[in-house]
C-alpha cells in the first residue's frame, strides 16, 4: 500500500511517498505565497519521482504550518506529533529532538514509540532559526552551504552579544568593518544560535539518544556547538528536512489500516476534495488535531 | 566652565559642549569605525567647529552602548541617567522620559524633584526599536525619511506583527500582495512600534509631562501614533538624538572624576 506525507512548512514544502516501512520518494520545494500550490508542487514532485499517480496513494497526511490548505490530503497532524513519529522511524532509541527550521525552532522530548510528552517552541523571533543564518551569510557574502564548514575554522568564537537577528547582524557588520576574519564572526554567530537553541532544549530536559532534524541539521557548525553544549551526540538523518512529511506518511498508513473496509478509500478522498464539504470536513480535522 | 559628554551610540556617536546653562555646541556622525576613534573623531570635529581646545573643558563624560569604549572621557554614566538628565533639563516638568534609538527603547520614572527613580529598558529584540522601522523602509522600499508622512497619509492602519523585525518581513509582502496601501502598511509598522514602547511606558506609569528622545521623535507618523496610545501629547526635543549627550554632559559637571553609580 503507497501512502503520503506533506509537510508545508514556512519556507519549505515536502512530500514523502512511502510503501509499508520503504520511503519510495521525497521531494523538497519552496513554499511560495500560496500554500496550497506549494502543497500541489511538493506532491507532484514526488509523484513523478515515484512514477505513482494521486490514485495510487491510499491515505494522505498534512502537517506543518500551512496543512489546512491540503485539500487533497485525508487527515492533518501537528508538526510535534509528525516529527515525533518521523524521528522514532529513523531513530528508535530518540528521545530528544531539535528541530530547527526555517522560521521556528522546536525541542521535543519522545517515548519509545515516538508520542511526544513535552515540548518547548520558538516561532515568535527569528534567533535560532534559520532565517539568522540566512541573514549572516548573505552580510558576510558567503553561501549558506559554506557557513557551517567555515565557522569551524575560527581560531575564536568571537563574542556576539545579542540573539536577535538584527542586532546580531549590526555587531558582525561593525566585527567585519574591524577586520575580524569571517571564520571568526561566524564562529560567534554560529555559538549564538547554539546557545540559543540549547536554552530551549533544557526547558524539556535532555535524555539521549538525541537528534537533529530540519533544513539547519545539515549545518555542520551548528550541529558540532550544540553537541558541545548538550554533552552528548547527535544523530542526524540523511535527509534530516524530511522527517516532519516522513512522520506524516506513517500517521497515513495507520489510518489507512484502521479505516479497513468501513469507507472506500476513494470515497473518502472524494469527500475531502468535495469543495462544499471542505470546511466540515477542516473543522473536524482541526478539532481532532490534537492526535 | 565647560563640559563635554560623547554617547556612543549603535548607529552614531553624539558629541555636546554644555556650559553649565546653555549648550555651547553639538554634532553627530553616522559611526563605521571602532568606538574610539568614532568618538575622537566627532569630539575633535566639535571642538574645531567650535575654536576650542580639549583643555578648554573641564570634564569629558561617555555615555551610550560604547561609553566604556571612549579611552579619553573623564568618567561614564548610564544611558538611562543621562536621557533623564538631559530630557529633564530641556523640559523641567518631565516626570517620564522615552529614549527610543536605533537599538533600544528605555522608559526613565523621575521624581518630581527630577531624580531618576524606576527605569525600564528593552535592548534585546529590535521590536519596539528605531530598527524595526528601518526594517519597515527596507521592505517597503522607501527612504527611511519619508515614513513619517507616509503613515500621516494613510485613511487607516493595517496589520503588521509587533514582534520580530525579520519575520515582519513576509508579513508586509503578503499585505503588499494582497493590494494593502504603503501608507496604511507604514502605519502598521509604526503601530506595532508603538504597542512595545506603551507597554515600557505603562511599566513606569503615565505621569506627564512625558518627553521623547532618540531618532525616532523626528517621526512624525509614529509621534502621531504614540501619542494616541499613551493619550497625552508627548514633549519633542528640537534635537533628540544627542540629548544623550547632553546628559552626559551635564553628569560631567555634577560629578568629580572617575565613574558615576548607573
Amino acid at each position: 500500500m503507497y501512502v503520503a506525507g506533506i509537510d508545508i512548512g514556512s519556507a519549505t514544502s515536502k512530500s514523502v511517498i512511502m510503501k509499508e516501512d520503504e520511503i519510495v520518494a521525497a521531494y523538497i520545494t519552496e513554499t511560495g505565497p500560496e500554500s496550497q500550490e506549494s502543497a500541489e508542487a511538493a506532491m507532484a514532485g514526488s509523484l513523478k519521482e515515484s512514477g505513482l499517480s494521486l490514485d495510487d496513494l491510499e491515505y494522505i497526511v498534512a502537517t506543518g504550518y500551512g496543512r489546512i490548505n491540503v485539500p487533497f490530503a485525508g487527515d492533518i497532524i501537528t508538526e510535534i506529533a509528525c516529527y515525533a513519529r518521523g524521528v522514532n522511524f529513523f531513530f528508535p532509541k530518540a528521545r530528544t529532538i531539535l528541530d530547527m527550521g526555517g522560521q521556528d525552532c522546536k525541542a521535543i522530548r519522545i517515548d519509545e514509540e515516538g508520542n511526544h510528552v513535552a515540548f518547548a517552541m520558538n516561532d515568535k523571533c527569528a534567533a535560532g532559526t534559520g532565517r539568522f543564518l540566512e541573514i549572516m551569510a548573505q552580510l558576510l557574502r558567503i553561501p549558506l552551504s559554506e557557513i557551517g564548514p567555515l565557522s569551524l575554522e575560527a581560531t575564536e568564537d568571537i563574542k556576539i552579544s545579542s540573539m536577535c537577528a538584527v542586532f546580531a547582524k549590526s555587531e558582525a557588520a561593525r566585527h567585519l568593518r574591524q577586520g575580524v576574519p569571517k571564520a571568526n564572526i561566524l564562529g560567534g554567530l554560529h555559538a549564538a544560535i547554539a546557545d540559543r537553541v540549547y536554552a530551549l532544549i533544557k526547558r524539556v530536559g535532555i535524555e539521549p539518544d538525541f537528534v537533529i532534524s530540519g533544513g539547519i541539521a545539515k549545518n555542520i557548525g551548528v550541529v558540532k556547538r550544540v553537541e558541545a553544549r548538550m554533552g552528548i551526540p547527535a544523530n542526524i538523518s540523511p535527509e534530516p528536512q524530511i522527517v516532519g512529511a516522513v512522520g506524516a506518511a506513517l500517521f497515513a498508513r495507520a489510518r489507512a489500516l484502521e479505516a479497513g473496509d468501513d469507507l472506500s478509500l476513494k470515497e473518502k478522498r472524494a469527500a475531502a476534495y468535495d469543495p462544499d464539504k471542505q470546511w466540515a470536513y477542516e473543522k473536524i480535522f482541526n478539532d481532532r488535531q490534537d492526535a | 566652565m565647560l563640559f563635554g559628554g560623547i554617547d556612543v551610540g549603535a548607529q552614531s556617536v553624539k558629541a555636546v559642549v554644555f556650559d553649565g546653562k546653555e549648550i555651547i555646541g553639538w554634532k553627530l556622525n553616522i559611526t563605521e569605525e571602532a568606538a574610539d576613534t568614532a568618538a575622537r573623531i566627532v569630539f575633535q570635529e566639535l571642538l574645531d567647529d567650535l575654536g576650542l581646545k580639549r583643555e578648554a573643558l573641564s570634564r569629558v563624560f561617555s555615555t551610550g552602548w560604547g561609553a566604556s569604549a571612549v579611552t579619553f572621557a573623564d568618567g561614564r554614566s548610564s544611558e538611562q541617567v543621562c536621557a533623564a538628565r538631559g530630557g529633564r533639563w530641556l523640559f523641567p516638568g518631565a516626570r517620564t522620559v522615552v529614549d527610543v534609538g536605533a537599538e533600544g527603547c528605555r522608559v526613565m520614572k523621575l521624581t518630581a524633584a527630577g531624580a531618576m527613580e524606576d527605569f525600564a529598558n528593552n535592548s534585546k529584540c529590535a521590536s519596539g526599536t528605531g530598527s524595526f522601522i528601518e526594517l519597515g523602509a527596507v521592505y517597503l522600499k522607501v527612504p527611511i525619511e519619508e515614513m513619517g508622512a507616509l503613515s500621516l497619509a494613510a485613511d487607516g492602519v493595517a496589520e503588521v506583527s509587533s514582534i520580530c523585525a525579520v519575520f515582519a518581513e513576509s508579513v508586509i509582502i503578503s499585505n503588499i500582495h494582497r493590494g494593502e496601501s504603503r501608507q496604511r502598511i507604514a502605519a502598521g509598522i509604526h503601530r506595532s512600534v508603538a504597542i512595545r514602547i506603551n507597554e515600557l511606558i505603562g511599566r513606569m506609569g503615565v505621569v506627564p509631562e512625558i518627553v521623547l528622545l532618540g531618532g525616532t521623535a523626528l517621526n512624525a507618523g509614529l509621534v502621531k501614533i504614540l501619542e494616541e496610545m499613551v493619550g497625552i501629547p508627548l514633549r519633542l526635543p528640537e534635537n533628540p538624538r544627542i540629548v544623550g549627550a547632553l546628559g552626559a554632559a551635564i553628569q560631567a559637571s555634577l560629578k568629580k572624576k572617575g565613574k558615576t553609580a548607573p
